[in-house]
């Protein structure tokens, strides 16, 4: 169909890196597929208009950090129901210290967590991490500088853990 | 010792590595099945706001009777054509105030009013359709909840006293009769999107669609009707791509698979 030609390109092309972006974000790797996949969906449903776009990357992984936060916000109250009555969380062969990395970011609020993310794995520059979650670039600034701090304490090595933007 | 970027790229490169996702094929269908949904949910308002404007609204029952996508022999269920929040009319208002009763006296979850989780109507066997259900508290592995089946004036009454029932199930049933049609309800795994149900003695396949409630409820609800006579025999819960879940048996007897909690 014409509305979704090259949309199977992109997503192959896309897809793993997307839920390697989203997994630290979510820290359970059935949530990251989960929200990588829908906003795929939504993507493919406006792959007319996005096409057309310099980095349609970027609209699905902006998509993909709301629905995280969404989930996360939604399951808030339930987190200790979950972790009795459910599976643990689905986490990849790792090292110890990535694995103790991603306990600790489980420790930070979401948005710190996706602003460290965005910024230090993505790459992105302040300003576009603000822009990816609809904020100010101080308010990304102070995510960091708030998020970097728990981090260090968590994991017990302040000077080792990324600089300041 | 760690470094943050280089710690993250491990995560990142694993992820990438061990996640699995259903593929281009997958998402463009659930895309699809979603902007139906949209354009569902669009022309119910429209139509809503016409039919006040001319005093019609009498008539809107019949749009909750959409078509089923899935082929089915039987009457097609509306699939997601779901109302959901506080019901305004007085058939779902009255509907409510019996399954909200019935779920309040039932030991477990939190103190707050019992919620409506979602209502359609069937216009094939003229009956509301309501689920019901209380948050479940902190830890707590049970979740209180009623599906009722109603007249389309609201009157009806639940078979029994609502108990609490457990969300790690990955698929239950229950089989009630009413006059003239026969009806199966249960909790299901939050991945399902539908639950098919078999019948002894006849090829029939009715596929019920899923009743999503809020991530909070920690389990999704189904509530299927089919015609009076047909025994159903075994249950099967299935995702968005059609990928089997979970299978029961409500009729051991009839059935390889385990018998579903609840039957």
């Amino acid at each position: 169909m014409a509305d979704t030609q090259g949309f199977e390109e992109f997503y192959t092309a896309t897809v793993e890196r997307l839920l390697g972006q989203l997994f630290p974000v979510t820290g359970d790797l059935h949530e990251a597929e989960e929200v990588v996949q829908e906003a795929f969906a939504r993507a493919s449903s406006r792959w007319g208009r996005l096409r057309t776009y310099d980095v349609p990357e970027a609209w699905v992984r902006r998509v993909a950090m709301n629905l995280a936060a969404d989930r996360h916000r939604r399951s808030r109250r339930q987190v200790a129901a979950l972790h009795r009555a459910g599976p643990p969380p689905s986490v990849p062969p790792v090292s110890v210290e990535a694995l103790a990395l991603v306990h600790a970011l489980g420790t930070l609020p979401i948005r710190q967590r996706q602003a460290i993310v965005l910024h230090y794995l993505v790459d992105l520059p302040v300003e576009e991490v603000a822009a990816t979650l609809s904020t100010s670039p101080g308010t990304v600034k102070s995510w960091l500088a708030r998020g970097r701090r728990t981090l260090a304490a968590r994991l017990g090595e302040a000077e080792e853990v990324g600089n300041a933007p | 010792m760690i470094d943050l970027r280089e710690g993250l790229q491990e995560l990142a490169d694993a992820g990438a590595r061990h996640g699995t996702t259903p593929g281009p094929a997958a998402a463009i269908r659930r895309g699809r099945q979603r902007r139906r949904r949209i354009v569902g949910t669009i022309a119910a308002v429209i139509a809503l706001a016409l039919a006040v404007g001319n005093g019609a609204t009498a008539r809107l029952a019949d749009l909750s009777d959409l078509p089923a996508t899935t082929p089915s022999t039987l009457p097609p269920m509306p699939p997601l054509d779901l109302r959901s929040g506080l019901p305004t009319g007085p058939a779902e208002t009255a509907a409510f105030r019996t399954l909200e009763r019935r779920v309040r006296r039932c030991r477990g979850g939190v103190l707050e009013q019992p919620q409506v989780v979602g209502y359609f109507r069937s216009a094939e066997f003229r009956r509301l359709v309501m689920v019901v259900a209380k948050l479940p508290s902190v830890g707590e592995g049970t979740i209180c909840w009623a599906g009722g089946v109603f007249g389309l004036d609201g009157a009806g009454a639940l078979p029994g006293p609502v108990r609490p029932a457990s969300i790690a199930t990955g698929l239950g049933a229950q089989v009630s009769r009413g006059a003239g049609y026969g009806w199966v309800r249960g909790l299901v795994d939050r991945r399902s999107f539908r639950v098919r149900v078999r019948f002894r003695d006849r090829p029939d396949l009715l596929d019920v669609p899923v009743i999503h409630g809020s991530h909070t409820y920690l389990v999704n609800f189904y509530v299927g009707l089919f015609p009076p006579g047909w025994v159903p025999v075994e249950v099967t819960a299935f995702d968005a791509e059609g990928r089997q879940l979970a299978g029961c048996a409500v009729d051991p007897s009839a059935s390889a698979l385990p018998r579903c909690p609840g039957s």
